[in-house]
């Protein structure tokens, strides 16, 4: 079958600068260069923010006082609690990772993950929520349980953000919101060893609404302070 | 600004000897299938039409096997030896000063950027990626460092305006030669217009296949676009410079859009 966009033909268009690279190069400009991270430094960095990212939730952890049912809830309940928010982080994470060339993943497979993150997060969450009834009004706790987990999720983000400004070389926008994203869910694991309420509408709204909001957040701060 | 003395293309271009644009295809890769490169598909191209000339990605370097050197030597500046900046410089600086100067066809503003774009592969030397190719990598940055400058100054229409008088400089600096090679002089003044009134998108996909020699993947990458939209985005390139050279030549439409054999 004929290929409608076959480009092959590009070849007879001839080059008007063909001789571009005989042009005399002007020198280097002779500029005192402030002194950059190296790759080494760079990872180090990245893995301080990480490590401070999980201290901070730690210390929230300690400083908030844990849901009352910590010690009755079956654990492989609990663990399926965490592992929702954490999967879904991971797998942002993954969205954001350079790729191969150093300029993220290839469009389609960063599109797919950064959108796989929180449809798992939604999917998981309805198929596999404990469920229970809220006491509270519905709006009103949702509303405080998403203020806490932007609250724990502010903390990641700001780590990110000095640990990856100015360091996105392709696909700032995509890759800086999977990040944010990423920051959000460890909010939403966090969350979900504070709040007990496992209804899905709560958990979906109070805990993983930071997920977008990140996304969002670090959209813009990508387009703003990313891209090298 | 550092201003450079632009020479012209078409030296050593008589076009009085042999058929139409015979001499000038073996320099401007005119009728080349790609030839000898790895082609857009990813694939190793055949060189069909004229065995003894230059490789499409020869004259500018191929992004390919002379590259490792680069690759190996951003990895050491990459890794910290600051002394690599220069001879990193003095490399590719003139593969991504080409690449700029197609982008926006004004030779001083193409050394300008290449200093941005060099300044910022050195603020961003540590996210270079160990072992990953250099070019595509600098290719994006300097990519930035033009749509910045776009949006900066806004300069679109300014563009434009500078192509046709770059465009005019060269034919009238040009040696003579001839009608023919005015003809084929006022070719490239045309390929050059036509790929300055696309759609920065479309110019650049071109320019990074076309010209500066990278796969489809890689274009894709450094875009940040898909494959299928890249090669979309080329073929539209393609159909509107083809459009323009027909316009140019109409007995090149008549003969079925193909070049003449030299």
């Amino acid at each position: 079958m004929k290929d409608p966009f076959d480009i092959h033909r590009i070849a007879d268009v001839p080059d008007p600068l063909s001789d571009v690279d005989d042009w005399p190069l002007p020198s280097r400009r002779d500029v005192a260069l402030a002194a950059s991270p190296t790759r080494s430094r760079m990872a180090t960095a990245r893995a301080t923010a990480l490590g401070a990212a999980l201290l901070y939730e730690l210390a929230w952890l300690v400083v908030m006082s844990k849901r009352d049912d910590l010690h009755t809830t079956p654990r492989a309940v609990l663990l399926t609690e965490l592992a929702i928010p954490v999967m879904a982080a991971l797998l942002a994470l993954f969205a954001a990772t350079p790729g191969a060339l150093g300029l993220g993943q290839p469009k389609g497979r960063m599109t797919v993950l950064a959108l796989l993150a929180p449809a798992l997060f939604v999917a998981a969450t309805v198929v596999m929520s404990p469920g229970g009834a809220d006491a509270e009004p519905f709006f009103m706790h949702s509303l405080r349980c998403f203020a806490w987990t932007a609250v724990y999720s502010i903390g990641p983000m700001v780590f990110a953000a000095w640990a990856f400004r100015r360091s996105f070389v392709g696909a700032p926008v995509w890759r800086s919101a999977a990040l944010g994203m990423a920051c959000g869910a460890v909010g939403a694991a966090t969350m979900s060893l504070v709040c007990a309420v496992g209804s899905p509408a709560h958990v979906l709204v109070g805990h993983g609404g930071m997920m977008l909001v990140g996304a969002a957040a670090g959209a813009w701060l990508g387009n703003r302070f990313g891209r090298v | 600004m550092a201003q450079s003395t632009v020479t012209l293309p078409f030296e050593g271009f008589d076009g009085a000897d042999g058929p139409f644009l015979g001499r000038l295809t073996a320099r401007h890769g005119i009728g080349q299938s790609l030839a000898g490169r790895t082609d857009p598909m990813g694939q190793r191209g055949e060189r069909a039409v004229f065995p003894d000339a230059p490789a499409v990605g020869a004259a500018t370097g191929e992004v390919g096997a002379e590259t490792r050197p680069i690759d190996a030597i951003m990895d050491r500046y990459a890794r910290g030896e600051d002394a690599a900046l220069d001879e990193l410089y003095r490399l590719c600086a003139g593969r991504v000063r080409g690449f700029l100067a197609r982008m926006c066809a004004n030779a001083s503003l193409a050394d300008d950027l290449t200093q941005d774009a060099f300044l910022r592969i050195h603020t961003a030397r540590g996210t270079f990626v160990a072992g990953a190719p250099a070019l595509p990598w600098m290719f994006a940055i300097a990519r930035n460092s033009y749509l910045d400058h776009l949006r900066r100054e806004e300069v679109r229409r300014a563009h434009r305006s500078t192509t046709a008088l770059l465009a005019r400089e060269r034919t009238l600096d040009s040696p003579a030669g001839g009608d023919r090679t005015a003809i084929a002089r006022q070719m490239l003044g045309v390929v050059q217009q036509a790929l300055m009134g696309l759609p920065v998108r479309q110019r650049e996909a071109f320019i990074l296949i076309r010209f500066e020699g990278l796969s489809l993947a890689e274009a894709a990458l450094v875009l940040g676009a898909t494959q299928a939209a890249v090669k979309i985005l080329v073929h539209r390139a393609y159909v509107a410079v083809r459009e323009a050279l027909d316009k140019q030549d109409p007995e090149r439409r008549r003969g079925g859009g193909s070049t003449p054999s030299p």
